[in-house]
Protein backbone atom coordinates (compact mmCIF):
# COMPACT_ATOMS: atom_id res chain seq x y z
CA UNK A 1 0.00 0.00 0.00
CA UNK A 2 1.20 3.04 -1.09
CA UNK A 3 0.39 6.21 1.10
CA UNK A 4 1.09 9.65 0.10
CA UNK A 5 1.23 12.82 2.40
CA UNK A 6 0.26 15.58 1.17
CA UNK A 7 -0.55 19.75 1.83
CA UNK A 8 -1.42 22.65 -0.37
CA UNK A 9 0.01 24.95 2.41
CA UNK A 10 3.86 24.29 3.47
CA UNK A 11 4.40 23.53 7.19
CA UNK A 12 1.40 22.35 7.55
CA UNK A 13 2.89 19.14 9.49
CA UNK A 14 3.33 16.46 6.46
CA UNK A 15 6.59 15.60 7.87
CA UNK A 16 5.20 15.14 11.20
CA UNK A 17 2.21 13.03 10.29
CA UNK A 18 4.70 11.08 7.40
CA UNK A 19 7.55 10.11 10.13
CA UNK A 20 5.03 9.50 12.99
CA UNK A 21 2.85 7.30 10.85
CA UNK A 22 6.18 5.30 9.53
CA UNK A 23 7.33 4.98 13.03
CA UNK A 24 4.20 3.25 14.17
CA UNK A 25 3.91 0.78 11.35
CA UNK A 26 7.58 -0.02 12.16
CA UNK A 27 6.67 -0.51 15.69
CA UNK A 28 3.74 -3.10 14.53
CA UNK A 29 6.87 -4.81 12.94
CA UNK A 30 5.19 -3.91 9.08
CA UNK A 31 7.38 -3.51 6.71
CA UNK A 32 7.86 0.28 6.32
CA UNK A 33 9.64 2.39 3.03
CA UNK A 34 9.79 6.08 3.53
CA UNK A 35 9.99 8.52 0.61
CA UNK A 36 11.29 11.85 0.95
CA UNK A 37 9.68 13.09 -2.14
CA UNK A 38 10.08 17.05 -0.73
CA UNK A 39 13.53 16.98 -2.88
CA UNK A 40 13.54 21.04 -2.64
CA UNK A 41 14.10 19.91 1.40
CA UNK A 42 13.77 16.61 2.61
CA UNK A 43 13.61 16.61 6.22
CA UNK A 44 12.47 13.38 7.02
CA UNK A 45 15.68 12.53 7.87
CA UNK A 46 15.98 14.78 11.21
CA UNK A 47 12.76 12.54 12.58
CA UNK A 48 13.72 9.23 11.41
CA UNK A 49 17.60 9.41 11.19
CA UNK A 50 18.40 7.26 8.52
CA UNK A 51 22.42 5.59 8.77
CA UNK A 52 22.72 6.23 4.45
CA UNK A 53 24.11 2.94 2.93
CA UNK A 54 23.55 4.02 -0.88
CA UNK A 55 23.37 6.89 -3.18
CA UNK A 56 23.03 7.99 -6.89
CA UNK A 57 22.98 10.91 -9.07
CA UNK A 58 20.03 11.80 -10.93
CA UNK A 59 20.49 13.36 -14.14
CA UNK A 60 18.24 14.59 -16.88
CA UNK A 61 19.53 14.61 -21.01
CA UNK A 62 20.00 18.20 -22.08
CA UNK A 63 20.61 19.29 -25.90
CA UNK A 64 24.26 19.87 -26.79
CA UNK A 65 24.87 21.36 -30.37
CA UNK A 66 27.53 20.85 -33.00
CA UNK A 67 28.59 23.79 -34.30
CA UNK A 68 30.39 22.04 -37.46
CA UNK A 69 27.31 20.39 -38.36
CA UNK A 70 24.30 23.31 -37.26
CA UNK A 71 23.42 25.59 -40.19
CA UNK A 72 21.64 27.85 -37.88
CA UNK A 73 18.43 27.15 -39.13
CA UNK A 74 16.67 27.80 -35.51
CA UNK A 75 13.70 25.05 -36.02
CA UNK A 76 15.35 23.91 -32.34
CA UNK A 77 14.58 27.48 -30.98
CA UNK A 78 10.98 26.95 -32.34
CA UNK A 79 9.91 23.86 -30.67
CA UNK A 80 11.61 24.45 -27.19
CA UNK A 81 8.50 26.18 -25.08
CA UNK A 82 11.25 27.01 -22.26
CA UNK A 83 13.67 29.21 -24.32
CA UNK A 84 16.49 26.65 -23.48
CA UNK A 85 18.01 26.79 -26.41
CA UNK A 86 17.94 29.66 -28.69
CA UNK A 87 19.76 30.08 -32.11
CA UNK A 88 21.02 34.22 -31.90
CA UNK A 89 23.29 35.80 -33.92
CA UNK A 90 26.24 33.11 -35.53
CA UNK A 91 24.97 31.05 -32.27
CA UNK A 92 22.98 28.57 -30.51
CA UNK A 93 22.33 29.28 -27.32
CA UNK A 94 21.91 26.34 -24.70
CA UNK A 95 20.37 27.00 -21.12
CA UNK A 96 20.81 23.41 -19.38
CA UNK A 97 18.77 24.68 -16.42
CA UNK A 98 15.49 26.01 -18.26
CA UNK A 99 15.39 22.22 -20.51
CA UNK A 100 12.61 20.01 -19.39
CA UNK A 101 14.49 17.34 -21.53
CA UNK A 102 11.77 16.89 -23.51
CA UNK A 103 13.77 15.67 -26.81
CA UNK A 104 12.05 18.00 -29.35
CA UNK A 105 14.95 19.76 -30.63
CA UNK A 106 17.45 16.86 -30.77
CA UNK A 107 13.52 14.96 -33.34
CA UNK A 108 13.44 18.22 -35.65
CA UNK A 109 17.53 19.21 -36.20
CA UNK A 110 17.11 18.70 -39.82
CA UNK A 111 20.70 17.94 -39.69
CA UNK A 112 20.87 15.76 -36.54
CA UNK A 113 23.35 18.70 -35.21
CA UNK A 114 21.82 18.11 -31.68
CA UNK A 115 23.21 15.11 -29.36
CA UNK A 116 21.25 14.66 -25.20
CA UNK A 117 24.29 14.40 -22.86
CA UNK A 118 23.45 13.73 -19.78
CA UNK A 119 23.52 16.62 -16.14
CA UNK A 120 23.45 16.26 -12.77
CA UNK A 121 20.94 17.66 -10.56
CA UNK A 122 20.38 15.95 -7.75
CA UNK A 123 21.20 12.76 -5.61
CA UNK A 124 18.89 10.27 -4.71
CA UNK A 125 19.98 8.40 -1.17
CA UNK A 126 19.12 5.11 0.68
CA UNK A 127 20.05 4.34 4.26
CA UNK A 128 18.14 2.58 7.44
CA UNK A 129 16.23 3.71 10.46
CA UNK A 130 15.30 0.45 12.81
CA UNK A 131 12.98 -1.55 10.32
CA UNK A 132 12.12 1.32 8.12
CA UNK A 133 14.09 1.87 4.64
CA UNK A 134 14.25 5.26 3.98
CA UNK A 135 14.71 7.08 0.62
CA UNK A 136 15.36 10.89 -0.54
CA UNK A 137 16.07 13.09 -3.33
CA UNK A 138 18.34 16.16 -2.82
CA UNK A 139 18.19 18.53 -5.76
CA UNK A 140 21.52 20.32 -6.21
CA UNK A 141 21.86 24.15 -4.52
CA UNK A 142 20.59 26.32 -7.45
CA UNK A 143 18.31 23.34 -9.04
CA UNK A 144 14.67 24.37 -9.57
CA UNK A 145 13.13 21.05 -11.42
CA UNK A 146 12.13 18.28 -9.57
CA UNK A 147 9.14 16.32 -10.73
CA UNK A 148 12.78 14.06 -12.24
CA UNK A 149 14.19 13.54 -9.21
CA UNK A 150 11.10 12.60 -7.18
CA UNK A 151 10.68 10.11 -10.05
CA UNK A 152 13.94 8.96 -9.15
CA UNK A 153 12.97 8.22 -6.01
CA UNK A 154 9.93 6.27 -6.28
CA UNK A 155 11.94 4.66 -8.95
CA UNK A 156 14.37 3.13 -6.60
CA UNK A 157 11.81 2.33 -3.97
CA UNK A 158 11.15 -1.43 -3.30
CA UNK A 159 7.29 -2.45 -2.09
CA UNK A 160 6.37 -2.85 1.05
CA UNK A 161 3.54 -3.26 3.38
CA UNK A 162 3.72 0.41 3.77
CA UNK A 163 5.17 2.88 1.35
CA UNK A 164 5.03 6.64 2.79
CA UNK A 165 5.65 9.41 0.20
CA UNK A 166 6.16 12.48 2.20
CA UNK A 167 5.20 14.74 -0.98
CA UNK A 168 6.40 18.48 -1.17
CA UNK A 169 4.05 21.02 -0.76
CA UNK A 170 2.12 23.25 -3.20
CA UNK A 171 -0.06 21.92 -6.23
CA UNK A 172 2.17 21.82 -9.41
CA UNK A 173 4.32 19.36 -10.93
CA UNK A 174 5.94 18.36 -8.13
CA UNK A 175 2.89 17.46 -6.06
CA UNK A 176 1.17 15.65 -8.68
CA UNK A 177 4.53 13.58 -9.37
CA UNK A 178 4.87 12.29 -5.54
CA UNK A 179 1.10 11.51 -5.53
CA UNK A 180 0.96 9.94 -8.62
CA UNK A 181 0.19 6.02 -8.63
CA UNK A 182 -0.67 6.39 -4.69
CA UNK A 183 -2.90 4.85 -3.62
CA UNK A 184 -4.36 6.69 -0.85
CA UNK A 185 -3.45 10.40 -0.20
CA UNK A 186 -3.66 12.04 3.09
CA UNK A 187 -4.15 15.89 3.16
CA UNK A 188 -2.40 17.44 5.91
CA UNK A 189 -3.79 20.65 6.97
CA UNK A 190 -3.88 23.20 9.50
CA UNK A 191 -6.99 25.65 11.02
CA UNK A 192 -6.29 28.48 9.70
CA UNK A 193 -7.31 30.54 6.70
CA UNK A 194 -4.14 30.17 4.58
CA UNK A 195 -4.12 26.20 5.53
CA UNK A 196 -7.75 26.32 4.12
CA UNK A 197 -7.50 27.97 0.97
CA UNK A 198 -4.65 25.83 0.14
CA UNK A 199 -6.60 22.64 1.22
CA UNK A 200 -9.07 23.69 -0.71
CA UNK A 201 -6.39 23.60 -3.99
CA UNK A 202 -4.81 20.91 -3.20
CA UNK A 203 -8.45 18.61 -2.84
CA UNK A 204 -8.81 19.74 -6.59
CA UNK A 205 -5.37 18.51 -7.77
CA UNK A 206 -5.77 15.32 -5.87
CA UNK A 207 -9.73 14.93 -6.87
CA UNK A 208 -8.55 15.57 -10.54
CA UNK A 209 -5.53 12.56 -10.31
CA UNK A 210 -8.88 10.40 -9.10
CA UNK A 211 -7.02 9.02 -5.84
CA UNK A 212 -8.97 8.31 -2.65
CA UNK A 213 -8.19 10.99 -0.21
CA UNK A 214 -8.68 12.69 2.93
CA UNK A 215 -7.88 15.26 5.22
CA UNK A 216 -6.11 15.12 8.86
CA UNK A 217 -6.20 18.38 10.22
CA UNK A 218 -3.16 19.01 12.41
CA UNK A 219 -2.69 21.45 15.54
CA UNK A 220 -6.81 21.35 15.76
CA UNK A 221 -8.23 23.74 18.32
CA UNK A 222 -6.82 26.58 16.34
CA UNK A 223 -9.52 28.14 15.26
CA UNK A 224 -13.26 27.47 14.82
CA UNK A 225 -14.79 24.53 12.64
CA UNK A 226 -14.26 26.17 8.82
CA UNK A 227 -12.14 23.37 7.86
CA UNK A 228 -14.46 20.88 9.46
CA UNK A 229 -17.73 22.67 7.29
CA UNK A 230 -15.42 22.43 3.77
CA UNK A 231 -14.53 18.98 4.30
CA UNK A 232 -18.66 17.71 4.97
CA UNK A 233 -19.41 20.00 2.30
CA UNK A 234 -16.74 18.95 -0.13
CA UNK A 235 -17.89 14.85 1.23
CA UNK A 236 -14.00 14.16 2.11
CA UNK A 237 -13.41 12.53 5.65
CA UNK A 238 -11.75 13.93 8.07
CA UNK A 239 -9.60 11.06 9.71
CA UNK A 240 -7.44 12.60 12.36
CA UNK A 241 -7.15 15.70 14.21
CA UNK A 242 -4.29 16.09 16.52
CA UNK A 243 -4.22 18.45 19.10
CA UNK A 244 -2.22 21.88 19.19
CA UNK A 245 0.24 20.72 21.51
CA UNK A 246 3.09 21.93 23.21
CA UNK A 247 4.73 19.19 23.89
CA UNK A 248 4.08 18.02 19.88
CA UNK A 249 6.04 21.38 19.34
CA UNK A 250 8.77 20.81 21.70
CA UNK A 251 9.48 17.05 20.50
CA UNK A 252 9.32 18.49 16.61
CA UNK A 253 11.95 21.59 17.89
CA UNK A 254 14.23 18.86 19.25
CA UNK A 255 14.01 16.59 16.04
CA UNK A 256 12.46 13.75 18.22
CA UNK A 257 9.36 11.99 16.92
CA UNK A 258 6.20 12.84 19.14
CA UNK A 259 4.76 10.02 18.96
CA UNK A 260 7.83 8.00 20.41
CA UNK A 261 7.89 9.83 23.75
CA UNK A 262 3.57 10.78 23.82
CA UNK A 263 1.34 7.98 24.34
CA UNK A 264 -1.98 9.96 23.71
CA UNK A 265 0.12 11.00 20.15
CA UNK A 266 1.14 7.59 19.53
CA UNK A 267 -2.16 6.49 19.99
CA UNK A 268 -4.04 8.90 17.77
CA UNK A 269 -1.09 7.90 15.07
CA UNK A 270 -1.87 4.01 15.53
CA UNK A 271 -5.91 4.57 14.52
CA UNK A 272 -4.79 7.04 11.81
CA UNK A 273 -2.29 4.05 10.47
CA UNK A 274 -5.83 1.02 11.69
CA UNK A 275 -7.79 3.55 9.34
CA UNK A 276 -5.93 3.82 6.78
CA UNK A 277 -5.34 0.02 6.14
CA UNK A 278 -8.91 -0.66 6.48
CA UNK A 279 -10.01 1.66 3.71
CA UNK A 280 -7.50 0.69 0.91
CA UNK B 1 22.27 52.64 -33.78
CA UNK B 2 18.82 51.73 -32.67
CA UNK B 3 18.69 52.18 -28.78
CA UNK B 4 16.14 49.55 -26.92
CA UNK B 5 14.76 50.92 -23.02
CA UNK B 6 12.47 48.76 -21.19
CA UNK B 7 9.46 51.09 -20.26
CA UNK B 8 6.04 50.91 -18.46
CA UNK B 9 3.99 52.39 -21.33
CA UNK B 10 4.58 52.78 -25.15
CA UNK B 11 5.44 56.60 -24.74
CA UNK B 12 8.93 58.48 -24.60
CA UNK B 13 8.05 59.90 -21.49
CA UNK B 14 6.81 57.23 -19.67
CA UNK B 15 8.77 55.98 -16.69
CA UNK B 16 11.14 52.85 -17.67
CA UNK B 17 10.18 49.60 -16.17
CA UNK B 18 13.64 48.62 -14.64
CA UNK B 19 12.97 44.97 -15.16
CA UNK B 20 14.23 43.70 -18.65
CA UNK B 21 12.41 40.44 -19.77
CA UNK B 22 9.67 41.46 -17.70
CA UNK B 23 8.89 45.11 -18.98
CA UNK B 24 5.50 45.55 -20.74
CA UNK B 25 6.88 47.12 -23.73
CA UNK B 26 9.91 48.67 -25.20
CA UNK B 27 10.95 51.97 -26.80
CA UNK B 28 13.29 51.98 -29.57
CA UNK B 29 15.07 54.65 -30.41
CA UNK B 30 18.25 56.43 -32.00
CA UNK B 31 20.84 58.18 -29.59
CA UNK B 32 19.51 61.87 -30.74
CA UNK B 33 15.63 60.61 -28.94
CA UNK B 34 14.17 60.50 -32.77
CA UNK B 35 12.08 58.12 -34.66
CA UNK B 36 10.59 56.01 -32.01
CA UNK B 37 9.18 52.50 -32.56
CA UNK B 38 6.82 51.12 -29.85
CA UNK B 39 7.71 47.68 -29.12
CA UNK B 40 5.12 45.49 -26.70
CA UNK B 41 6.69 42.74 -24.93
CA UNK B 42 4.82 39.77 -25.79
CA UNK B 43 6.71 37.59 -23.73
CA UNK B 44 6.35 39.13 -20.34
CA UNK B 45 4.19 36.98 -19.14
CA UNK B 46 5.66 33.94 -20.17
CA UNK B 47 6.03 31.39 -17.04
CA UNK B 48 10.21 30.84 -18.06
CA UNK B 49 12.24 32.36 -20.58
CA UNK B 50 10.68 35.58 -20.85
CA UNK B 51 14.60 37.71 -21.10
CA UNK B 52 16.11 35.65 -23.66
CA UNK B 53 12.54 35.67 -25.74
CA UNK B 54 12.71 39.91 -24.65
CA UNK B 55 16.00 39.33 -25.90
CA UNK B 56 15.41 37.70 -29.27
CA UNK B 57 12.66 40.25 -29.89
CA UNK B 58 15.18 43.15 -29.95
CA UNK B 59 18.05 41.60 -31.59
CA UNK B 60 15.54 40.95 -34.56
CA UNK B 61 14.80 44.47 -35.11
CA UNK B 62 18.36 45.50 -35.21
CA UNK B 63 18.74 46.84 -31.62
CA UNK B 64 22.66 47.75 -30.81
CA UNK B 65 22.22 48.97 -26.87
CA UNK B 66 20.02 48.30 -24.28
CA UNK B 67 19.26 50.41 -21.30
CA UNK B 68 17.33 49.25 -18.56
CA UNK B 69 17.77 48.76 -14.37
CA UNK B 70 17.92 45.21 -14.67
CA UNK B 71 19.27 42.32 -16.92
CA UNK B 72 18.78 38.64 -15.67
CA UNK B 73 21.74 36.35 -16.44
CA UNK B 74 19.87 34.48 -19.30
CA UNK B 75 18.99 37.21 -21.21
CA UNK B 76 22.29 39.13 -20.77
CA UNK B 77 24.02 36.00 -22.55
CA UNK B 78 21.40 36.43 -25.44
CA UNK B 79 21.95 39.74 -26.36
CA UNK B 80 25.51 39.66 -25.81
CA UNK B 81 25.79 36.71 -28.12
CA UNK B 82 24.25 39.01 -30.88
CA UNK B 83 26.42 41.48 -30.05
CA UNK B 84 24.21 43.93 -28.13
CA UNK B 85 25.23 46.46 -25.53
CA UNK B 86 23.73 45.96 -22.32
CA UNK B 87 23.58 49.23 -19.79
CA UNK B 88 21.85 48.30 -16.45
CA UNK B 89 21.09 50.70 -13.49
CA UNK B 90 19.04 53.05 -15.55
CA UNK B 91 15.96 55.12 -14.26
CA UNK B 92 14.04 57.77 -14.66
CA UNK B 93 11.71 58.58 -17.70
CA UNK B 94 12.66 56.83 -21.46
CA UNK B 95 13.44 60.11 -22.36
CA UNK B 96 16.32 60.88 -19.36
CA UNK B 97 17.90 57.18 -19.53
CA UNK B 98 18.39 58.17 -23.57
CA UNK B 99 19.61 61.29 -22.74
CA UNK B 100 21.91 60.39 -20.44
CA UNK B 101 23.07 57.53 -22.25
CA UNK B 102 23.98 60.57 -25.30
CA UNK B 103 25.40 62.87 -23.06
CA UNK B 104 28.05 60.24 -21.71
CA UNK B 105 29.05 59.46 -25.04
CA UNK B 106 26.76 57.29 -27.04
CA UNK B 107 29.08 54.50 -26.99
CA UNK B 108 28.02 50.92 -27.04
CA UNK B 109 29.38 48.61 -24.76
CA UNK B 110 31.28 46.25 -25.15
CA UNK B 111 29.05 43.13 -25.26
CA UNK B 112 31.08 40.87 -23.78
CA UNK B 113 33.49 42.56 -21.13
CA UNK B 114 32.44 45.79 -18.64
CA UNK B 115 33.42 49.24 -19.71
CA UNK B 116 33.99 52.13 -17.36
CA UNK B 117 30.79 53.64 -15.41
CA UNK B 118 29.90 56.67 -16.74
CA UNK B 119 27.27 59.67 -16.08
CA UNK B 120 25.94 57.15 -13.55
CA UNK B 121 25.04 54.37 -15.31
CA UNK B 122 26.15 50.77 -13.76
CA UNK B 123 27.23 49.40 -17.47
CA UNK B 124 28.10 45.19 -17.11
CA UNK B 125 29.54 42.61 -18.94
CA UNK B 126 25.82 40.63 -18.01
CA UNK B 127 26.85 37.52 -19.39
CA UNK B 128 29.90 37.32 -16.34
CA UNK B 129 28.07 39.28 -13.80
CA UNK B 130 24.75 36.48 -14.29
CA UNK B 131 26.94 33.97 -14.95
CA UNK B 132 29.17 34.31 -12.39
CA UNK B 133 26.41 34.62 -9.32
CA UNK B 134 24.15 31.42 -10.62
CA UNK B 135 26.26 29.05 -11.62
CA UNK B 136 28.29 28.86 -9.19
CA UNK B 137 25.94 27.49 -6.72
CA UNK B 138 25.29 24.68 -8.90
CA UNK B 139 28.16 22.16 -7.91
CA UNK B 140 30.49 23.97 -8.95
CA UNK B 141 29.89 23.65 -12.79
CA UNK B 142 30.34 27.68 -13.91
CA UNK B 143 33.22 28.70 -11.18
CA UNK B 144 35.39 29.23 -14.26
CA UNK B 145 32.83 30.94 -16.50
CA UNK B 146 31.91 33.92 -14.33
CA UNK B 147 33.46 36.80 -15.13
CA UNK B 148 33.16 40.74 -14.69
CA UNK B 149 32.10 40.40 -11.43
CA UNK B 150 33.97 43.91 -10.90
CA UNK B 151 32.64 47.10 -11.75
CA UNK B 152 28.72 46.66 -11.34
CA UNK B 153 26.32 46.87 -8.55
CA UNK B 154 23.14 45.77 -10.23
CA UNK B 155 21.63 42.59 -8.30
CA UNK B 156 21.00 39.36 -10.44
CA UNK B 157 16.84 38.98 -11.35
Amino acid sequence: MRVAIASGKGGTGKTTVATNLAWVAAQQEKSVVYLDCDVEEPNGQIFLKPIADWRKPVTVAVPKVDPVVCDLCGQCGDICQFSAIVCVGQKVLVFPELCHSCGGCDLVCPLSAITEVPRGIATVMAGHTGSIRYFQGLLNIGEAMSPPVIRAVKAEAPEAELVIVDAPPGTACPVVEAVRGCDHVLLVTEPTPFGLHDLELALETVQSLEIPCEVVINRAGLNGSATEEFCRRKGVEVVAEFPDSRRVAEAYSRGELASEGDPEIRDLFRSLLTHIEDST
Amino acid sequence: MRIAISATRTSFDAPMDERFGRCPCFVITDPEGTDHDMVENIHAERGSGAGIQAARLLIERGVSVVLTGRCGPNACETLAAAGVGIVTGCSGTVRQAVEKYAAGGGEPPASDEASPATGGFTPGGGRGMGRGGGRAMGGGSGMGRGRGMGGSKTPRN
